[in-house]
């Protein structure tokens, strides 16, 4: 089929690339403890971009049979854009060593499989407290092979598995709910143990009280801090946004713009990370980027489009579906550990906070946030007091990155959207509304 | 009708079929830049049966439904489960969108060009430094049919414009964006100038706003904010499977007091706004469904499942984002029925507060209660007066005691649109509202 595509499309365009994706999806839903609901699919599609007299054309289809429409309409469109001088190529052909980022256990994972997984969880969680409960959960695993073909010459084919599973467990605790949120992604199929993790976080969030308004510390635990950072620096360091002056960083390049004590990088080649890929949705090959190193700026994130534009290298950020452009997105986000080995011990009077109520709502040009805390816990004297409720934090997403007090030697791998591995990191006292005083 | 009655043939209790056909237009101008024209169309199947009280489905790009049929039940079969769902009357019809003038009618290139110009309008805003606009039309065709012999089609149409401006000055920088949503046509583009040019004035408007003080305060809240209000705080709390998985607050609740006499918040699926669908994804018909009626919890939003369940009537709430998805008890238009008082009147009543206007999103825990808002832009209010223009204003709170503080509701309806995010699901909706006042009010600033 990809043939076809490509020399109907090499027929009516010299500069051309085609993003064609396969699918296979599983889908299980689960309610008070039950698998309720399973579905599974396959698709099939492309998307087709064609540069045509200095003009873009682009339109897509997953109805194959009618391929031929598409290409045309992406002829059409191509006339009617303006001219684009920053057009210069299609990703250019690069050799490139694969990554293995399929799983035969996943491949063949199915829901017969997932309840295996799912009594061996409610074990673990059970074995915790008898009366935790799974109250709802959405398990998705997606099998995918894309293929990126182009007239430079990139001819690139890949399979991957992941796996994602956000669930929410809660528990009666003197006549109310107490419940949280967690979702753990991966390449690889699950393992049952996370159900003992996540009923032991339930657990220690029980008998919540109020805490007084004022200025604490914050302590960020790893899930916060990838929340904060996959809305602010996300942004602000995709050259799209840098371009269009949307970006804190718009003129910061080589300069320091956080704390020296953090390097953050930006890697598609992590073994075994989510994110983790041989090549990007236009074909260039993956790559580990340095973004951030001891605080200066040391790169953004591109598209082969937004690298030409400014002069620079390409580094690999593009994601898409099949219906849309390519888009600028991190791939596994990697901050480097600090040296602090007990980050708790640092904390005098603080807020430890592991999940944030409302972090789409952050300002992410400015870094400005104002949001609730959904798990958090009271600190005093390098103790965990009391996991808290109805508090609500405010501050600068940048501002913190500049006055990080300790940054913790351990990190913790997980899954927010994308890859990430975060140490858990200290700040100086920020705006906290508590209880009325 | 032969694949229902292969799937009947096959052991399935019930079964429907589906399908989605959709063609749709994007274009983005940015700086004068034309980013994106594309167009493209999708096509999807799937067949969903409920097999010895399990459901299973299966999808497909490509229209083999003997094969979906197959899958379906095979995927119910990986569960045991005791799902039922009563009978409904047979309900079959055709509808259709209305609109004044098809978007298929204007050409690219006239949309293209009438997005130039908007750009254009940035010439007169010296601190905007830059602006995004982006366009999209598209119609749907959903065809239903299941086995107690209902047949249903929908042919939508829509058309959505968003207007993003970014303003800087040399020390801050402020965003403000709004987005036009209809069931409609290419009508939705006489009011575009008018909303570009309202978000860079209020990009440049924030520049000079200070941040807002956090703290306990009485406020007002805008339509569109106190819309959002009662869709997050109120409308999730009252969806089924929130209720029957005990992750609602409201849970055991129907009959109870639980907000003050004012309130009273529907939710209608029969009005033609953007969250308006004529039937839902189990071909269950649209209709209005009162939640709250004057401050007493009153009903819940319902799937065919939920409804057998709780032995009522399913109220048309099943919905899924795409034919691939679970249905589950979803919002569609949420309104906050009017008061009797004034935005002066509320003004009058606060010494010292807030004015929160437009949302910048917000979020709510179902099981907690607890939720958190953030408004477009605010003002501080001294002594019955709007004064200082401020920004990072914040809502926090519980939605029980919020809903006992309401203390004044107002009668200047206006609406907002919006897609809501559940299970990993995005679907539109849309909120109606007054203003609404509130009482000692948890406001986050700075």
């Amino acid at each position: 089929m990809i043939d076809t595509i490509k020399n109907y499309t090499k027929s009516k365009a010299q500069s051309y690339e085609i993003f064609y994706s396969e699918n296979d999806a599983l889908n299980i839903e689960l309610n008070n403890d039950e698998t309720n609901f399973v579905s599974q699919g396959k698709t099939a599609g492309f998307g087709v971009r064609v540069f045509k007299d200095g003009k873009m054309g682009f339109s897509y289809t997953n109805n194959l049979s009618k391929y031929r429409e598409a290409i045309d309409r992406a002829v059409k469109i191509a006339k009617l854009n303006k001219k684009d001088p920053d057009f210069k190529n299609f990703a250019l052909k690069k050799n490139f060593t694969k990554t293995n980022n399929s799983d035969k256990e996943l491949e063949s994972f199915d829901a017969e499989k997932f309840s295996f997984f799912k009594k061996e969880f409610l074990g673990q969680l059970k074995s915790v407290n008898p009366k935790i409960r799974l109250s709802l959960a959405t398990y998705i695993k997606n099998v995918s092979n894309s293929c990126i073909i182009n007239s430079e010459g990139v001819d690139a084919a890949e399979k991957i598995t992941a796996n994602i599973y956000e669930y929410s467990i809660g528990i009666k605790d003197e006549g109310q709910i107490q419940s949280i949120s967690l979702e753990e992604g991966s390449k690889k199929v699950l393992h049952p143990e996370i159900g003992k993790e996540a009923g032991e976080r339930l657990q220690q969030f029980l008998n919540r009280k109020k805490m007084g308004s004022g200025k604490f510390q914050l302590l960020l635990h790893p899930e916060a801090l990838s929340d904060l950072l996959s809305e602010a620096f996300s942004f602000s360091i995709n050259a799209e946004n840098v371009q269009q002056k949307k970006s804190v960083y718009t003129d910061s390049l080589n300069k320091q713009v956080m704390n020296k004590a953090i390097t953050i990088i930006d890697d598609a080649r992590k073994k075994n990370f989510f994110s983790t890929r041989s090549f990007d949705h236009e074909g260039t090959p993956s790559q580990t980027n340095k973004i951030i190193e001891n605080g200066v700026l040391k790169n953004f994130i591109h598209s082969v489009y937004t690298a030409n534009k400014q002069g620079a290298k390409t580094t690999g950020n593009a994601y898409r579906a099949i219906n849309s452009l390519p888009m600028i997105m991190t791939n596994n986000i990697l901050m480097e550990p600090g040296k602090t080995k007990d980050i708790l011990g640092e904390v005098e009077d603080g807020l430890f906070v592991k999940s944030l109520l409302g972090v789409h709502t952050m300002g992410r040009g400015t870094g400005e946030f104002s949001l609730g805390v959904l798990e958090g816990h009271k600190v005093e004297k390098g103790e965990i007091k009391y996991p808290v409720k109805d508090v609500m934090i405010s501050g600068n997403v940048f501002s913190l990155l500049s006055e990080v007090i300790a940054i913790s030697k351990k990190c913790e791998e997980g899954y927010y959207g994308g890859g990430f591995s975060l140490p858990t990191t200290l700040y100086p006292k920020i705006n906290i509304v508590g209880q009325k005083s | 009708m032969t694949f229902l009655k292969l799937a009947l043939a096959n052991g399935a209790s019930y079964a429907e079929l589906m399908s989605t056909e959709a063609c749709r237009n994007n274009l983005e101008v940015n700086d004068k830049e034309v980013k994106e024209i594309s167009s493209g169309d999708l096509k999807t199947f799937s067949a969903r049966v409920l097999y010895k009280g399990a459901w299973g489905l299966a999808y497909s790009c490509t229209e083999n439904y003997a094969e979906l049929v197959a899958h379906a039940i095979r995927n119910a079969k990986s569960m045991s489960q005791n799902i039922k769902i009563d009978a409904l009357p047979v309900f079959s019809k055709k509808f259709k969108t209305a609109y004044k003038i098809n978007p298929a009618d204007i050409s690219l290139e006239e949309k293209k060009e009438s997005l130039l110009k908007l750009n254009n309008l940035s010439k007169g805003f010296k601190k905007i430094a830059s602006l995004k606009l982006i366009y999209s039309d598209g119609s749907t065709i959903r065809k239903f049919e299941n086995t107690e012999g209902s047949s249903l089609e929908w042919s939508d149409v829509y058309t959505a414009f968003m207007a993003w401006a970014f303003a800087k000055d040399s020390n801050s920088r402020e965003d403000f964006l709004k987005i036009k949503r209809i069931r409609g046509g290419y009508e939705l583009m006489k009011d575009a100038a008018s909303a570009t040019e309202e978000v860079m004035e209020k990009a440049e408007k924030l520049l000079k706003a200070e941040y807002a003080k956090g703290g306990h305060f009485p406020i007002i809240v805008d339509q569109k904010l106190a819309g959002v209000f009662a869709h997050e705080a109120v409308g999730h709390a009252c969806e089924a499977d929130l209720v029957l998985s005990d992750s609602s607050i409201l849970h055991g609740k129907i009959g109870q007091k639980i907000g003050k006499d004012n309130i009273t918040i529907i939710d209608d699926g029969t009005t033609k706004n953007w969250g308006w669908t004529p039937f839902d994804s189990e071909g269950v018909k649209a209709q209005k469904t009162v939640l709250v009626r004057k401050g007493i919890l009153e009903g819940f939003l319902h799937t065919r499942e939920s409804a057998t369940i709780f032995k009522t009537e399913p109220t048309g709430n099943g919905r899924a984002e795409t034919l691939a998805n679970k249905v589950i008890p979803r919002m569609t238009n949420t309104v906050i029925e009017e008061g009797d008082s004034t935005f002066e009147e509320m003004l009058a009543e606060i010494k010292k507060g807030y004015y929160l206007k437009g949302s910048a999103g917000g979020q709510v825990d179902p099981t907690s209660g607890e939720f958190l808002f953030n408004a477009q832009e605010g003002y501080l209010i001294e002594n019955g007066e709007l004064k200082k223009y401020a920004k990072g204003v914040s809502l926090t709170g519980n939605i029980l005691q919020t809903l006992h503080n309401i203390f004044l509701v107002a009668k200047d309806t206006d609406y907002g649109t919006g897609y809501c995010g559940k299970a990993g699901q995005l679907v539109p909706v849309s909120e109606a509202s007054p203003h609404i006042m509130i009482k000692d009010a948890k406001v986050g600033g700075k």
